[in-house]
């Protein structure tokens, strides 16, 4: 069980000073809830009624169990923006369901919306060691974004969808590409040190096939069942 | 006749192959007798050996190395550059003496300017990156890039940070380290 190692204190890497809370989700806040909007899927937004459940589990994540309850090496863990949290759809809805039907084993979805692949990176160095996962499956946030942490215990998303522009200095294409190679080392390299398999993918919507099939969400903007039908045939 | 319209959607592109100054240091690299073959020694201006002469460098009091070392370089610019001379120098091991933590990169992507430009956090050009949590994280994730990038050669990391206080001396410029220092640091290696 990880719950010992959940109640001792979670030492970041090799730092000389731990992080306030380096696992914490983007949506603590929302933590033990169900809703049935959520963030950009609002009432307003909607462009067909369907019932959706949001349930975020203790520690912020829409996953149907708590961390401390998972077993070692039982767990999918799925990293990625609002597409892997499933924006506008049902939780069963989402690729990473359709993945984790194939793979079997149980969905620990860590999907953030709005996201970076920074977040990413550093929900997997903090969590990887304690849920032990038998497998990590990320799917790239836009590379147009950038999580900063702003003082101790706040986050700042930059670009796309975030709270503030990316500087002047981040936007040449070669700087996003760039950036969005080395922090997915970096979580490669995390799964590497741990033996665990990370499948990665790396899609850009607007340009791809699921642009013409006009499959979206609840909401008008993300992605649609079908969409994430495809999508998880990425990870095969 | 006119070209028909293509909207610039270039931010939305994936770009597979990134151009060849991505590879290229800003400064030739400082190693009199290096050799493919020989151990890399990578790191900022103080592994570059500004102020002090190539043969006291904390790298040459160790082994005779192929230094790749940049003066202002961040870690961005020192994964950059492994990734692509580890495939040309092909070295039995790296030692990499980390650059001041607060230093950032980015890739301005301007052919009448320079490509790279090297940042200290909490400078005007970077005013979002100063948080001591960030610069820390962002190191650790960077050295986890590096290490995922090196593949199996065998990676000595000695941190700036860990070294700053063994700086007994100076170069000849009054602000990096002196000979007696770069023997000090090169303790930290061994």
């Amino acid at each position: 069980m990880i719950n010992d190692a959940l109640k001792s204190l979670v030492k970041f890497g090799s730092m000389k000073m731990s992080l306030a809370n380096p696992g914490a989700s983007l949506h603590e806040h929302v933590a033990g809830t169900t809703l049935q909007h959520f963030p950009t899927d609002t009432p307003k937004a909607a462009i067909y009624d369907k019932d959706i459940a949001y349930r975020f589990n203790a520690q912020g994540f829409r996953c149907d169990n708590d961390i401390n309850v998972l077993e070692p090496h039982t767990v999918n863990m799925y990293l990625g923006c609002s597409t892997t949290l499933g924006t506008g759809v049902n939780l069963h809805e989402t690729w990473c369901q359709h993945v984790n039907d194939r793979v079997g084993g149980v969905m620990l979805n860590m999907g953030q919306a709005g996201g970076a692949v920074e977040t990413c990176y550093r929900l997997a160095a903090h969590w990887i060691p304690l849920v032990q996962p038998r497998a990590v499956y990320m799917l790239s946030p836009p590379n147009t974004r950038r999580e900063v942490w702003v003082s101790d215990n706040d986050i700042e998303i930059l670009g796309l969808g975030g709270h503030l522009p990316l500087p002047n200095t981040m936007v040449s294409e070669q700087e996003i590409e760039i950036n969005r190679e080395r922090v997915t080392n970096a979580i490669n390299f995390i799964c590497q040190t741990s033996s665990i398999p990370f499948h990665y993918t790396y899609l850009h919507l607007f340009d791809h096939r699921f642009r013409d099939i006009g499959d979206y969400a609840r909401d008008g903007q993300h992605a649609g069942p079908n969409t994430h039908k495809m999508i998880s045939e990425y990870f095969e | 006749m006119s070209k028909p319209f293509k909207p610039d959607r270039a931010w939305l592109r994936r770009q597979h192959v990134l151009p060849d100054q991505v590879n290229q240091p800003w400064t030739p690299f400082r190693s009199r007798y290096r050799k493919i073959g020989d151990p890399i020694a990578v790191g900022c201006s103080n592994t570059f050996g500004i102020g002090v002469d190539m043969d006291q460098t904390w790298h040459s009091l160790i082994e005779r190395h192929y230094c790749i070392a940049q003066p202002g370089a961040s870690l961005e610019a020192i994964w950059r550059l492994l990734r692509y001379w580890i495939t040309v120098v092909k070295p039995p091991r790296i030692r990499l003496l980390t650059p001041p933590m607060g230093r950032r990169e980015c890739f301005l992507s301007d052919p009448e300017k320079d490509y790279f430009r090297r940042y200290q956090a909490g400078s005007h050009n970077l005013p979002e990156f100063t948080n001591e949590t960030e610069i820390q994280l962002h190191q650790l994730r960077m050295l986890d890039a590096i290490r995922y990038c090196v593949g199996g050669i065998p990676i000595d990391i000695v941190t700036w940070e860990d070294v700053a206080e063994d700086v007994v001396d100076f170069g000849t410029d009054g602000q990096h380290p002196g000979p007696k220092s770069h023997e000090a640091i090169a303790k930290h290696f061994q």
